[in-house]
């Protein structure tokens, strides 16, 4: 039987392997017949040609290749209850979405209350990811 | 009541334990988040499923009603007859995307939809009522396979969900108590080998001290 660290590490190693090994710009992922991209598990995760559609009329077009995807929505054990969107673009498409987008604030970090997760997911569930943080 | 683990009581053990019981810590928090967080779109995926439901029964009922009127004005072997020539719709095609280690479906549930054309009957010796029931049930069929994917995403996460929430237990409730109350036992037990050392120093000083007198 193993032993619980090895089973919590094994945990902890786990927790993020439904990541990207590499992130794709828009703009690559539009031109894909079937955009999708590989996980760190070796799978491949697909994205809904919807959703790149609807984030390719978020953004403007000089920006796809800049716009990495999926967006990494960061859940930490610091802060129970918030989660944060880094990035330039990132935090445009999430506030965009949210209808807090102003267009003097050029934010590269948000940090937002969960309950706006299911708001994002319901949006864009295949376009953003979550990704948990041991700090 | 937690037991405790099988350690020597040494001093290198409790350090040893320390670390383990903050990274125990650490990983119950970890994992308490990743449940809260699959709860969380279990319950948006769970509402999309019931407005899902909600509008398939709707257009069912919608769609055999238009079947019947059709039935009525064609006759029910005539109707059968344009059906023989339908063509079948277009596959689907089901790919995999992932929710927090969780493989769900992905299916692109669109383009069910035809023209008179592309269904194949023909045109001239149906009528309008026959396009109408076509349409109707081109439509559940869009519904039927969105909700398919919903509902088979909404299994597997529950599924994860029971196990995440098994391990948040088994850490909240037996593997940290456990090592926390062995913790304490080698505590004591360090504390009760010190003061045995204490009061054999104390002892061994008295007789050399009865010895010299």
């Amino acid at each position: 039987m193993p032993e619980p660290d090895e089973i919590i590490n094994r945990e902890l190693m786990r927790i993020n392997l439904h990541l990207p090994r590499q992130r794709k710009s828009l703009s690559a992922l539009l031109r894909e017949e079937d955009p999708s991209v590989k996980l760190r598990d070796g799978s491949e995760h697909h994205f809904r040609r919807q959703e790149l559609e609807r984030l390719s009329e978020i953004i403007d077009e000089s920006e796809w290749d800049r716009l990495l995807l999926p967006i990494p929505l960061e859940v930490s054990t610091l802060w129970h209850g918030y989660f944060r969107v880094r990035g330039r673009l990132e935090v445009e498409v999430i506030e965009k979405l949210l209808g807090t987008y102003d267009f003097l604030e050029e934010k590269s970090e948000i940090t937002l209350p969960r309950y706006l997760l299911p708001r994002i997911r319901r949006e864009l569930p295949t376009t953003t990811t979550y990704v948990f943080i041991m700090e | 009541m937690a037991e405790i683990l099988n350690v020597k009581p040494t001093r290198m053990e409790l350090l040893k334990l320390k670390k383990r019981v903050a990274l125990a810590r650490k990983g119950h928090k970890l994992l308490k988040e990743k449940q809260d967080a699959l709860i969380m779109e279990f319950f948006t995926i769970y509402d999309e499923a019931l407005q899902l439901r909600g509008e398939l029964n709707r257009k069912m009922e919608e769609a055999f009603e238009v079947l019947r009127m059709a039935e009525v004005e064609v006759g029910v072997s005539k109707l059968k007859e344009i059906s023989l020539g339908v063509k079948p719709n277009r596959e689907i095609e089901i790919k995999r995307r992932n929710v927090m280690g969780v493989p769900v479906p992905l299916i692109e549930s669109e383009g069910f939809r035809r023209s008179m054309e592309d269904r194949g009957y023909a045109f001239v010796s149906t009528t309008a009522r026959v396009d109408q029931v076509a349409d109707k049930f081109e439509e559940v069929l869009e519904l039927a396979v969105r909700l398919a994917e919903v509902e088979e995403t909404l299994k597997r996460l529950a599924k994860e969900i029971e196990k995440t929430k098994r391990r948040v237990n088994a850490l909240e409730y037996i593997i940290i108590p456990r090592m926390e109350n062995t913790v304490k036992f080698i505590k004591g037990r360090l504390d009760e080998m010190e003061r045995e050392n204490f009061f054999r120093l104390k002892r061994v000083k008295a007789l050399l001290e009865a010895k010299a007198s």
